[in-house]
């Protein structure tokens, strides 16, 4: 099992963002009073689902990075308005 | 001069417009944009989004050019770091302040006054920005994300299974010949076609692959213990991305993007999914629950959500705002001096998930200036107290974003201390304006007043360009 920490970065107001997955029942909720938040996962391609809603202000965006026990660092950005699932892949390590 | 005044306007309008525009990206207009598309007019002239530009009541006497700034538009810090959350937070204060500066003209075209001034909200309930609107959609999320789950959980494992079984006829393949191979990528992405080279991780792995792969075939080991375990992760990784990118795809395009379809997403197997999460948000106890579950397809699901969250946006845009200010004009000939203090506030009247902006607005102001119209006499002498309301209608939108308002209120001045030659102690007027403009375009405003008692008919036009930045 690999430990994979996801951090968000927060511009432009305030927002939110959920994270689940398809190998374990965990999920997190990062905000800008909530920035980060780490799961175990087992080793090999995960699936892992974000949604939520980025800042509508002036720069309003979500970066998010994903670090760890993992393959190879993963960044993503989200541009402002909701964030409508969208499922990826992130291969463990360990 | 008239023509004159106007083209001087316009010149002024846009070089400032240009200066600002070169100073931050068109990225971060954009998502200005975004959250400036709830805002009316009326709510613009109130507080700017971030500058403002006012040819005002050039078809009459006392025209002038006015230039209003928030105060944020000052703030010194880079567009990338002042935009952060931490910063962006600490500088509400800025946001909520405007300044102001105009210049007045005769109608001989010659400058008669200078104005200056300041307003600041001390409330401000309609930040779009901070606003949460978690609980808008979480709900619904939470459900769709589920019900996503459960049908890629029933189909992925057989996905796997092929994809697996082609990597491992590939692989033996070139053992078999004993042909190492450097390019592994490129016969990867030739069979498997939804599948995309986005992340470093998935050229790693294919990396993995190949590494494990040629030592195997050059110490022609026949265990391959390894190379299977890489096997298995990078068909882990197709699978997945051969299934879920064209889901995403298509669910991002509103419906218009299919996959390339290939041995592993046929059409029958794409429509078999798409159905099966169509079939569940009809049943889905908690979308039935959010009436959510009346959406015809994962489409029209998305668009209702979506419009949900709009709504939410634009009904905190359309909270209490209250705004104090001050200008002062000094004049010369016949333009008077005066200190003006105003009090505005403005209160939406629709309810959530109304596609209306009606809006209350009222207006104070006392008026500290001379009482002689020839200007002779300059002492300040005159009050005047002017409260205006009114009822503001979008009329029309144009993408979401008010084109087309209609204002229409009442207006009482009472002047309390040494009235002008002619003038009334007490007049009411009703006020209205009629404000439009096309998208991206300055708004026009036309602003008529009416003196039942005397039949006197008053008619103003602006020009107002808001620069969202």
């Amino acid at each position: 099992m690999g430990q994979v920490t996801f951090t968000a970065a927060f511009s432009g107001g305030f927002g939110n963002l959920d994270i689940s997955f398809d190998d374990i029942p965990d999920e997190l909720h990062l905000d800008p009073g909530n920035t980060s938040g780490t799961v175990t996962l087992p080793p090999g391609a995960d699936v892992y689902s974000v949604s939520g809603d980025s800042p509508t202000g002036p720069g309003g965006n979500i970066d998010l990075e994903i670090t760890g026990d993992i393959l190879a660092p993963i960044q993503m950005s989200f541009p402002p308005g909701l964030i409508i699932p969208q499922d990826h892949s992130v291969v463990v390590t360990i | 001069m008239k023509k004159e005044f106007i083209i001087a306007s316009l010149c002024l309008l846009f070089s400032c417009a240009g200066a600002y525009a070169q100073q931050d990206d068109i990225k971060l207009a954009k998502a200005e944009a975004e959250a400036n598309k709830s805002k009316t007019g009326q709510n613009q002239d109130v507080l700017t989004n971030y500058l403002q530009i006012i040819a005002k009541n050039f078809t009459s006497s006392d025209k002038g050019v006015q230039l209003k700034l928030n105060w944020f538009a000052l703030n010194g810090m880079d567009s990338v770091h002042k935009y952060q959350f931490e910063n962006y937070k600490n500088s509400r204060w800025q946001r909520n302040g405007q300044f102001s500066l105009s210049g007045g003209m005769d109608d001989n075209g010659k400058m008669n006054s200078v104005s200056g001034g300041a307003s600041y909200n001390i409330l401000n309930k309609r930040d779009t920005a901070f606003a949460n609107y978690h609980d808008f959609y979480q709900g619904a999320m939470r459900d769709i994300t589920a019900i996503t789950k459960t049908v890629r959980l029933s189909h992925l494992p057989a996905l796997k299974a092929q994809v697996r079984a082609k990597i491992q006829a590939i692989t033996a393949d070139l053992i078999s010949k004993g042909s190492q191979t450097s390019d592994l990528t490129t016969i990867i992405l030739q069979e498997f076609k939804n599948y995309t080279i986005v992340d470093k991780q998935d050229s790693q792995v294919i990396l993995l692959v190949q590494t494990d792969l040629n030592n195997d075939i050059q110490s022609k080991s026949v265990s391959h213990a390894q190379l299977s375990q890489r096997i298995d992760v990078l068909a882990g990784l197709i699978a997945q991305k051969t299934y879920n990118d064209p889901i995403n795809a298509y669910v991002s395009s509103d419906g218009k993007k299919e996959p390339v379809y290939d041995n592993y997403i046929t059409k029958e197997l794409f429509d078999t999914v798409i159905s099966e999460i169509n079939s569940a948000i009809k049943t889905d106890a908690g979308l039935t629950a959010l009436k959510l579950n009346r959406a015809t397809d994962i489409n029209d699901f998305y668009t209702k959500l979506t419009q949900r969250y709009r709504n939410a946006i634009e009904y905190v845009a359309r909270q209490p705002l209250a705004t104090i200010g001050y200008e002062g004009t000094h004049g010369w000939g016949s333009a008077l001096s005066s200190h003006v203090f105003t009090f505005q506030y403005l209160q939406g009247l629709s309810k959530l998930g109304s596609g209306k902006s009606t809006e209350l607005t009222i207006t104070v102001s006392d008026t500290l200036s001379g009482s002689d119209p020839t200007g002779m006499i300059r002492t300040l002498n005159r009050n005047l107290i002017t409260t205006q309301g009114g009822i503001n209608f979008v009329l029309a939108k144009s993408k979401k974003v008010s084109v087309m308002e209609l204002n229409i209120g009442v207006e009482d001045d009472i002047v309390t201390q040494s009235k002008a030659t002619g003038e009334k102690w007490n007049t009411f007027m009703f006020n209205s304006y009629f404000r439009v403009r096309l998208p991206e375009t300055p708004w026009l405003k036309f602003n008529l007043k009416y003196d039942p008692k005397d039949h006197n008919v008053l008619g103003f036009l602006n020009f107002t360009y808001n620069l969202d930045k």
